[in-house]
């Protein structure tokens, strides 16, 4: 090649980068299908469905258009029309079709209208070929799109946008896929009504609508607290030790069935099968069952798992007795994405006995097909809170407890219409359990020990949360430990403690960060009931606080917080690194604090002075990672929480600390605290300070009014967006 | 359309996926040669939407989309350079005065037959062979060589022209 031919040939590429192969405005942010169904449709010259329906995007009226993530599939090459006799409007047997034929059918004597083939989730390829058949067949279809899951997904999430809860509880393999018929006008109406008729009967077909309206999908299902039902114990379980505490599953499920035995008075032998988009526990060696490879979960009897060839997970979940896995996987396979379980003579396996065995429900296709399972405590008053979706045709199921023949325990009772199912205690190893009807789709189970009174109580405490709310109890409650010492840890005041009365001084609500690790020392003087005068020395990577006046002590220039930032000072040592003072009073104790100080190879040396002497020192400054805190305003006798990583692991008091006139130790939130009294004169009043399980250490004041420890108990866990939200409403305000 | 051809509707669905996955691969390059051969965005975007809708319409039949596709996208592009008039293809390029040296060559491009400049951009943007270009332009390979060559010869004489010409005028400034 020459060079003016390797010219050329950069020439070309550059220009041929000046054109912007997204044409079309609408596939910005989507790839080539959204494209291409625009080309088609502009070619072909059929109309498109995001134009018919794009005056017609209203909630209220269940209408709503089809979204811009239309997807490939276009349809039509050459389409024929039968063309209609002009007076078959009147003479329309419109026997057997839905209600809003009508409209339709007006529609169509207009031009071209529009009908939706809603499918049953999961639909078999046999079936789809069938009513495929029918609609090439039709000599009045002029043209069709296949809508998938993907597509309908999105749909779904434009049109339910403002509901998150709904958007986190839906996948997309729980919406049902569609046929997007157009009859052009003119067509046969007779023909036309012939074709709803037909396609309607069709195995696989769930239903006919004249507009894309997700109330067919089940507005029952939609219409829950929250989706999938999170539930919280009520604060006293809550706030017991949960050491071992599992978290819920919460794994998308797209089908899901149980299996088990009848007896007289209920069920055994249960044995729940899940198609799962995950397998929902750590992957662990194969077993075979039954010449099937399945994963079992280590810490858990009774849990199987098989990937199957889409990549979905078949899951078997027994309780507490894994031994009739070994009859019931065998039996069980996946026809066509469906579950197939076949029981006793039916099952093609002759060696194992599935004699009894029958479904005893399937879950009902749709956003509520998964289980979701939030267990709660393994130490305390132990609470296993389990709530499943049940089809409500069928009779509420006795989900998880078995009742191996204990009759006389087993009764129904009705609670604030509850349908509650006491279970065996015996076969539950001594605890307490009930199921009972917690929505219209869901059921609900706890195990606990206590009576049932104790049980009943506790049913009453609990809380149907959200999810973020769920979490957040999980994360400070139950598995903190396992986690980062350093992650924040975001708390929030209780709904009934007026947010209002933080106006204004939100700005103070302030997040920061600490560090690096280095070392710090705590010092002060030592009472018979605590410290008094206690004052910190830290090595931080930066002045913590803003610009500020400085002052000569001995050969350091020292720079003085803000007086409302507390008596806070730095100075710069010679390594670059910043020595932070936190002192109680910054006239009469910083200067000697300063020249008590030196830096000796990066370490901090005391020199002890009068009765102040070094309490403490640690290897490492614990104080890293963001925290964030309430601090509504440091001089109101607002309350006040705010959070803070420990500055000094060894004993429980915080280097912000004003002077304390006694110390007693206390017990807040569970875990070991102390509770001080604040002999301030701006601020008098009662303090508390603990270490929630996170490794952070919380201190919590409100001077004279209240309790500082009814305030720390009623703090409330939230994620980082919750709290986010709740700091903007604020500053809104 | 004719009311008894229902036989020939077809569907492609995108559970199969091989129809998408397709358009994904190839419709960029499409276009942006499309681009080259007409120098106008909305045009090439016409051409390979249509080539695209044609492949569709025979997805069934078409053992091997791709060279199909190219052929589609190439026919259409020559028809649509016989509509438009050479002022027309370069209506989008800046003034003369004000381009630089990339539209410069565009500009020169689209002054070239079409089989020369089809030729040309096959060449050394598509990188293709001269018998992969013989097949696309429906000629012998040698004919494709003698397209190329007059076709780049044109081109630096164009080019080398103006250059000088250009350097001429600084002489004279």
């Amino acid at each position: 090649m020459t060079s003016f031919e390797e010219e050329l040939t950069d020439l070309l590429d550059a220009r041929a980068e000046r054109i912007d192969v997204r044409q079309n405005p609408q596939a910005e942010a989507a790839d080539g299908p959204v494209l291409l169904e625009t080309v088609l449709l502009e070619t072909v010259g059929v109309p498109s469905i995001t134009e018919r329906g794009a005056a017609r995007h209203s909630r209220e009226g269940r209408t709503w258009l089809l979204g811009a993530a239309a997807g490939l599939v276009l349809v039509l090459g050459v389409f024929g029309l039968t063309r209609g006799s002009g007076n078959a409007v009147t003479e329309l047997d419109t026997a057997g079709l839905p209600g809003e034929a009508d409209v339709f059918f007006a529609e169509l004597a207009n031009g071209p209208a529009e009908f939706v083939v809603w499918l049953e989730p999961g639909v078999s390829e046999a079936a789809l070929d069938r009513v495929l058949a029918a609609i090439t067949e039709s000599d009045v279809v002029g043209s069709a799109r296949y809508i998938t899951w993907g597509e309908t997904f999105a749909e779904f999430q434009e049109f339910w946008a403002d509901s998150p809860e709904i958007l986190l509880a839906v996948e997309p393999e729980q919406l049902p896929t569609s046929f997007r018929i157009v009859v052009s006008a003119g067509a046969d109406e007779d023909l036309v009504a012939d074709l709803i008729r037909q396609v309607s009967d069709l195995d696989g077909v769930r239903n006919v609508a004249f507009d894309v309206d997700f109330v067919d999908l089940g507005e029952a299902e939609l219409n829950v607290p929250a989706t999938p039902l999170f539930v919280l114990p009520a604060d006293e379980l809550l706030r017991s030790p949960m050491d071992g505490t599992r978290a819920g599953t919460d794994v998308p499920v797209i089908e899901a069935l149980v299996v088990g035995r009848r007896t007289d008075t209920g069920f055994t032998d249960m044995v729940t099968i899940e198609r799962a988009t995950k397998r929902g526990f750590l992957a662990t060696t194969p077993i075979e069952i039954g010449g099937r490879m399945v994963e079992p979960f280590i810490d858990q009897d009774g849990l199987v798992a098989e990937q199957l060839d889409d990549g979905t997970w078949l899951r078997f979940t027994s309780w507490r007795d894994p031994g009739f896995l070994d009859d019931v996987v065998p039996s069980t396979i996946v026809v066509d994405g469906s579950i197939v379980f076949a029981s006793g003579d039916a099952a093609d396996t002759a060696d194992v006995d599935t004699a009894g065995f029958e479904v005893l429900t399937r879950s009902r296709p749709g956003p509520h097909a998964g289980i979701t399972t939030a267990v709660l405590g393994d130490a305390g008053p132990q609470m296993i809170l389990s709530t499943a979706a049940v089809d409500p045709e069928a009779a509420p199921l006795f989900f998880i407890a078995r009742n191996d023949g204990d009759a006389e325990r087993f009764s129904n009772a009705d609670i604030d219409g509850y349908f509650l199912r006491p279970s065996s205690s015996t076969s539950l190893g001594g605890l307490n359990g009930f199921t009972w009807r917690i929505s219209q789709d869901h059921v609900a189970s706890i195990v606990m020990p206590g009576s049932d009174e104790d049980v009943l109580a506790a049913i009453e405490g609990l809380l149907i949360v959200d999810e973020a709310r769920w979490q957040a109890a999980v994360d400070g409650e139950l598995t903190v430990e396992t986690e980062t010492a350093s992650a924040p840890l975001f708390l929030l005041p209780p709904d009934d403690v007026s947010l209002e009365g933080l106006q204004g001084v939100v700005s103070s609500i302030d997040a920061w960060t600490e560090g690096p690790t280095s070392p710090g020392i705590a010092v002060g003087r030592e009472t018979a009931t605590g410290f008094d005068r206690l004052m910190s020395v830290a090595l931080l990577d930066a002045r913590e606080f803003g610009d500020s006046e400085s002052r000569m002590i001995g050969a350091r220039e020292v720079f003085i917080a803000a007086e409302e930032q507390g008596g806070s000072a730095a100075a710069l040592t010679e390594d670059g690194l910043w020595l932070h003072f936190y002192v109680n009073d910054i006239d009469s104790e910083l200067e000697p604090l300063v020249e008590a100080i030196s830096v000796v190879d990066g370490e901090i040396v005391f020199e002890s002075y009068g009765e102040i002497v070094e309490l403490s020192r640690v290897s490492r400054l614990s104080a890293v990672g963001p925290t964030m805190s309430v601090a509504p305003n440091i001089n109101s006798n607002a309350e006040r929480a705010f959070v803070t990583r420990p500055h000094f692991e060894d004993i429980g008091l915080i280097s912000f600390a004003v002077s304390f006139e006694a110390v007693t130790t206390v017990e807040v939130r569970g875990h070991a605290g102390f509770q001080v009294v604040i002999d301030d004169a701006s601020s008098p009043g009662t303090a508390v300070t603990w270490f929630e399980p996170s490794g952070h250490m919380v201190y919590v004041a409100e001077p004279e009014s209240g309790s500082a420890l009814e305030l720390a108990e009623s703090l409330i866990v939230v994620d980082e967006d919750t709290w986010r939200a709740v700091m903007a409403e604020l500053q809104l305000n | 359309m004719d009311g008894d051809a229902t036989d020939q509707i077809s569907f492609v669905t995108a559970s199969d996926g091989a129809f998408a996955d397709f358009y994904g691969v190839e419709h960029d390059l499409q276009v942006r040669r499309a681009f080259l051969l007409l120098g106008r965005d909305a045009l090439a975007h016409d051409v390979v939407a249509d080539a695209f809708t044609e492949v569709l319409q025979r997805w069934d039949q078409i053992e091997t989309p791709g060279p199909y596709l190219h052929r589609c996208v190439l026919n259409g592009c020559r028809d649509a350079a016989k509509r438009s008039g050479r002022e027309e293809l370069t209506a989008d390029l800046p003034e003369v005065g004000e381009r630089d040296l990339v539209d410069h060559m565009a500009g020169l491009l689209l002054e070239l037959p079409f089989r020369q400049r089809a030729a040309v951009v096959l060449r050394f943007y598509g990188r293709l062979s001269e018998k992969e270009i013989a097949e696309q332009l429906d000629c012998a390979p040698g004919t494709v060589g003698s397209l190329i060559h007059r076709g780049v010869a044109a081109l630096r004489g164009q080019m080398g022209n103006e250059e000088q010409m250009g350097n001429d005028e600084g002489e004279r400034s």
